[in-house]
């Protein structure tokens, strides 16, 4: 296997869900609060539902206290300024919920018994939204550790039961979070495999995208440098063949001319894209015009986004660069008459967040701030 | 074209990924509950309970193939064999003399969530209502199985009648949130589209600003540094040159062929004018690029050249022409007067566009290496189409 493909690999390996398509992690920061919230029920019904059964209240309230930081930690990742949800957080929701069902069983006077299984049941409901955000061999890996801890764990305390008892109790208790593991594993498996495809396909149509816009505007600049030479600069220089002499005269206006015509190709070059969208710009290196294509897509929406809220104040959408070492850093900041920006805006952190190595959006009461740091491309 | 996933993909890749995680999550639970069952027939009444197993393959295998198939009769013949696979657990524990208490409730849960999940698999269309049917038939097979022996009401199960309700919330809500959270869609395709659009429009421009420079303003120059007299014949080919090529089309021809400038001629030309260029490496390697990107390098190398004539002081370069990982690489050096790159003034388009600009849209990098007294060494360095070394 060649190099490239082994990196191409590995690099299908790193992908998720979340990061291939980030309005899709989007969607599912909805159902998360769901889910965390039907957790956190489930585990106080089952604890008020089986408290006779309850040694240690400390134990108990220490395994409620775990799901629901697991349940925090799940709302916390998937949101847009966390982007994207890390495999760190993955294994603390992993650790949070088995030591959820240890504490439990450890606080339980019948140890391994029937009403030692809201833990169990609550990772696995926490666990039901993780295939958008990882990748389905982590997921994998992950919940079949602890579906096999869970089951250890439950062997540990299982004093006083027969063999069959403890097979049945461990094999329910670890049988949730396998089972939905899996489900949310082929899940994340799916998304990765139909959205690679998709991208592939979609460098092609970008390709012929591309040629068709490169085709409409071909006659457009032919025609515009036409204009800027057939007006004075060719006329004079045919002139100048037909007589077959150079007069001083002509020296001087070659020169006026090479002057003008310079400053007229200066003006043009000047402009960079974010001149289009923006009101001010403040990018003396031209570090804008060295962004990549998404990341160029990405800000061009926000600007598009915020300039749409009627309550934007004209003409104070603007837009600063400027290097920072090896890395460079892009400042947008737009100013509102009234609060309305946070909804429509705080959906493109998340996109943002994927194109840049690092972007912070801060809305005030009446502003957005955006700032960016990116590598520039060559 | 879309820049971004766009909603009608998202909607079936989302179907299909849910469709696939409620048929491994069944495929799972089913297998515990088979273990748990075998586990409880052993240990309480010494026998293996076949009946019951098999109920759990015929399960597994229906939700298995359910998944499968897009149209046709496959959601009736579905949910007939969730009916007989609920049945055959029911029956089969049953026929095991367990008593019904905690023991077979975990076997009888698991079998009435992937009659569940079946129904959400086969209902193609809005997931919910055939989660809701799903759970209803797979309760009434158990209620069947158990008739007689056991109420009804204590036969439904309130934990699988939650995870359908909740099986039918969440996709409904699917479609609803979708829309929500991909609402920005739209405005980041509108985005890509200008984008492209705009770095189309500055690629061509610049190309069309460097094919400015190197002819009518080159020529405009030169005149206005000539002496007044009679023009001589190499200028008035120069300038007839330039006029031509000035009125030509904005960007080198796609087409394949031969460079309009070819490497041959770009020397002769050089030498008439007074330089001599000593050509190393291996310049059989231009044709390693299409049509189109080799004329733009070899139009970037003449400005190179066309540099050195005009303000290194000597009359000799060196062009070397290398292959290397995928890049193509040429480097044009001289011995003369160098100059420092921070001091050449804005409007002088020369190194800046006619060279980098043209190399940079090739996707390619320009290093200058300079100083006043010290010569100069351009290094241009683009890929090579479609390499894969």
């Amino acid at each position: 296997m060649s190099a490239r493909a082994t990196g191409r690999q590995a690099s299908q390996q790193r992908a998720t869900p979340q990061r291939l398509d980030p309005l899709g992690g989007l969607t599912a920061q909805y159902f998360i609060w769901s889910v965390a919230i039907i957790a956190v029920a489930v585990a106080v019904t089952q604890v008020v539902r089986h408290a006779n059964d309850v040694r240690s209240p400390a134990l108990e309230a220490i395994a409620l206290l775990c799901i629901v930081a697991a349940g925090g930690a799940v709302v916390d990742g998937a949101a847009a300024r966390r982007f994207p949800f890390s495999a760190q957080r993955h294994a603390v929701l992993h650790v949070l919920g088995v030591l959820a069902v240890a504490f439990d069983l450890a606080g339980r006077d019948h140890g391994a018994g029937e009403s030692a299984a809201w833990g169990a049941v609550c990772l696995a409901i926490l666990l039901m939204t993780i295939g958008s955000y990882r990748p389905a061999a982590e997921i994998l890996l992950m919940t079949a550790v602890s579906s096999i801890t869970v089951a250890a764990l439950v062997v540990g305390f299982s004093a006083g039961l027969t063999p069959a008892q403890v097979a049945l109790f461990a094999i329910t208790r670890a049988a949730p979070i396998a089972a939905v593991g899996a489900g949310a594993a082929a899940f994340s498996n799916t998304l990765v495999t139909r959205l690679t495809q998709w991208q592939n396909g979609a460098a092609e149509r970008a390709e012929i995208a591309r040629a068709t816009v490169r085709e409409e505007l071909l006659a457009e600049v032919s025609n515009a440098r036409h204009e800027l030479l057939e007006h004075r600069a060719a006329p004079f220089l045919q002139d100048v063949l037909d007589r077959g002499v150079v007069t001083p005269a002509d020296a001087a206006r070659a020169r006026g001319l090479a002057t003008a015509l310079r400053r007229t190709m200066l003006a043009e070059a000047g402009r960079g894209w974010l001149v289009e969208l923006a009101d001010t710009v403040d990018d003396p290196e031209k570090v804008a015009d060295r962004m990549t294509p998404q990341q160029r897509m990405a800000l061009g929406a926000l600007i598009s986004e915020l300039r749409a809220i009627a309550s934007l104040v004209p003409g104070s959408v603007a837009v600063s660069a400027t290097t920072r070492g090896s890395e460079a850093v892009a400042t947008m900041t737009a100013t509102f008459t009234q609060d309305g920006a946070r909804l429509r805006t705080a959906a493109y952190l998340a996109v943002l967040r994927t194109f840049f190595r690092r972007a912070t959006l801060v809305i005030g009461p009446t502003t957005v701030t955006v700032t960016l740091e990116f590598v520039p491309a060559n | 074209m879309s820049w971004v996933y766009p909603v009608s993909e998202a909607a079936r890749t989302t179907r299909l990924g849910v469709v696939a995680a409620f048929a491994w999550t069944g495929v799972a639970l089913l297998a515990a509950g088979a273990a748990a069952t075998l586990v409880v027939g052993l240990s309480e009444s010494g026998v293996v309970p076949w009946l019951a197993l098999g109920g759990f393959v015929l399960a597994a295998g229906n939700l298995i193939v359910s998944r499968r198939f897009e149209s046709g009769p496959v959601p009736l013949a579905a949910g007939a064999a969730s009916i007989l696979a609920c049945w055959m657990v029911a029956a089969g524990i049953r026929l095991t003399d367990l008593p019904f208490d905690g023991y077979v409730g975990f076997p009888l849960f698991v079998v009435g969530v992937a009659a569940t999940l079946v129904g959400a698999i086969a209902d193609r269309w809005s997931g919910a209502i055939g989660t809701l049917i799903g759970f209803v038939a797979g309760q009434a097979a158990l209620v069947l199985a158990y008739q007689g022996a056991v109420p009804a009401g204590l036969v439904i199960d309130p934990a699988t009648a939650a995870v359908a309700v909740i099986v039918a919330l969440f996709i409904s809500m699917l479609s609803v949130v979708r829309r929500r959270a991909r609402a920005s869609g739209p405005r980041l395709d509108d985005s890509g589209r200008r984008d492209l659009t705009a770095h189309e429009r500055q690629s061509l421009l610049l190309n069309s600003r460097a094919l400015v420079h190197d002819t009518v303003l080159g020529e405009l120059a030169a005149l206005g540094m000539t002496r007044p007299g009679p023009l001589t014949q190499s200028m008035a080919t120069s300038i007839r040159a330039s006029l031509v090529a000035a009125a030509s089309a904005a960007e080198p021809s796609p087409e394949p062929g031969p460079p309009p400038v070819a490497l041959a001629d770009l020397l002769t030309r050089f030498r008439i004018a007074g330089l001599h260029i000593t050509v190393t490496g291996d310049p059989s390697a231009l044709d390693r690029l299409s049509a189109d990107r080799r004329a733009s390098l070899v139009l970037a190398m003449e400005q190179c050249l066309v540099n050195v004539l005009q303000h290194s002081g000597v009359t000799h370069a060196e062009l070397s022409v290398a292959a290397s990982e995928g890049r193509l690489i040429t480097t044009v050096v001289d011995e003369g007067s160098g100059f420092d790159e921070g001091a050449v003034p804005a409007d002088r388009f020369g190194l800046r566009e006619s060279i980098r600009g043209r190399i940079a849209d090739l996707g390619g990098a320009v290093r200058v290496l300079t100083g006043a007294g010290t010569g100069t060494s351009v290094i241009v360095s683009v890929p090579i189409d479609g390499d894969s070394t």
